[in-house]
């Protein structure tokens, strides 16, 4: 799982139909510092999550066992949103 | 999948018994200008595929399931023969 | 996912069964602001996409085998959608991401098309036109 900061929203009308009702938003990874790392994804949000907010991102077939995602054609979910991040020492 | 060329064949004899009977071809994975781009790889093979020729290939669990039912034990296969490329676009930033 | 373009198409007459009566697309990953993101790759269609539209890439197994309707697949990556608009919001803002696609080039003359193996004429296609982009 990635920490990650939701930056945008993808629209897309022509798409597997199994994406539908899905809302597509564009994550950049973020280390623990909220620093963003560099890259992007495009993510499908199972808790609705909100612009900029941080949020908790899973990769992989794993994806497919966030709420609704189940046998569709996902493979970054967005399965929480960050509340505080406790660092070591800080 | 990605672009490819057969630069070679890899023959061996002592080998996992679920890859006895797969050819393994070297592949030289390409870019869109069909040119070298990064480093050759070992890739099992479902086409016949044949030295020189340009080919596209898969990577991943995906990839061994061709051989299915066998349980081959590959993370690339050759699984198509490219007859013509057809770009298009140009890319943006060349 | 990843966003992409797609920048052509190959032909290949023997290929997995699998991969027959899919077109087989070039896609160019891309970086949110518009630059390329490594090499271009080979991507089912399962959405009709053509040259110069921009499309959602998946790259993992399962989605793209089940998006083309071909489980247990060699198929790595699909087309799983034709984006519309992407939409930053305020302060992180990308601003090449937004611009438009670049017009698809004439095909006509030299380079266009490369003949790998000459196995059997390929007739080409005019570019298509990006409909539903605003």
């Amino acid at each position: 799982m990635i920490l990650a900061r939701v930056v945008g929203t993808v629209v897309a009308t022509r798409k597997d139909p199994r994406l539908e009702g899905k809302k597509l938003l564009i994550l950049r990874p973020v280390s623990p510092e909220g620093t963003p790392d560099s890259g992007y994804v495009i993510a499908v949000d199972a808790v609705g999550a909100g612009a900029r907010e941080l949020v908790i991102a899973v990769s992989g077939s794993s994806a497919r066992m966030a709420e609704g995602c189940k046998e569709r054609p996902v493979d970054t979910a967005i399965i929480g949103i960050v509340d505080t991040v406790h660092l070591n020492g800080s | 999948m990605q672009l490819g060329k057969v630069i070679g064949c890899v023959w061996s004899t002592h080998k996992d018994a679920n890859l006895s009977g797969q050819r393994l071809l070297l592949i030289q994975p390409l870019n869109l200008k069909l040119e070298a781009a990064g480093k050759a790889i070992v890739a099992a093979d479902c086409t016949g595929a044949g030295a020189g020729e340009t080919i596209y290939w898969c990577r991943g669990r995906e990839s061994s399931f061709p051989f299915l039912p066998a349980e081959v034990p590959t993370d690339a296969t050759v699984v198509g023969i490219v007859d013509t490329v057809h770009v298009a676009v140009q890319p943006a930033h060349d | 996912m990843l966003i992409g373009r797609v920048v052509g198409d190959l032909v290949a007459t023997q290929k997995h069964r699998s991969h027959e009566g899919r077109k087989l697309l070039l896609v160019q990953p891309l970086n949110l602001d518009g630059t390329e993101r490594g090499n271009a790759v080979v991507a089912l269609d399962s959405v009709d996409a053509g040259a110069g539209d921009r499309v959602l890439l998946t790259m993992e197994g399962y989605s793209a085998m089940t998006s083309v309707g071909r489980p247990e697949s060699p198929i790595d990556m699909a087309v799983v959608g034709v984006i519309d608009r992407l939409d930053f919001f305020g302060d992180t803002a990308v601003p090449g991401a937004l611009t438009p696609p670049a017009p698809p080039v004439s095909v006509g003359g030299a380079g266009g098309q490369q003949t790998v193996a000459p196995r059997h004429p390929v007739k080409q296609k005019p570019p298509r036109e990006n409909k539903s982009r605003d």
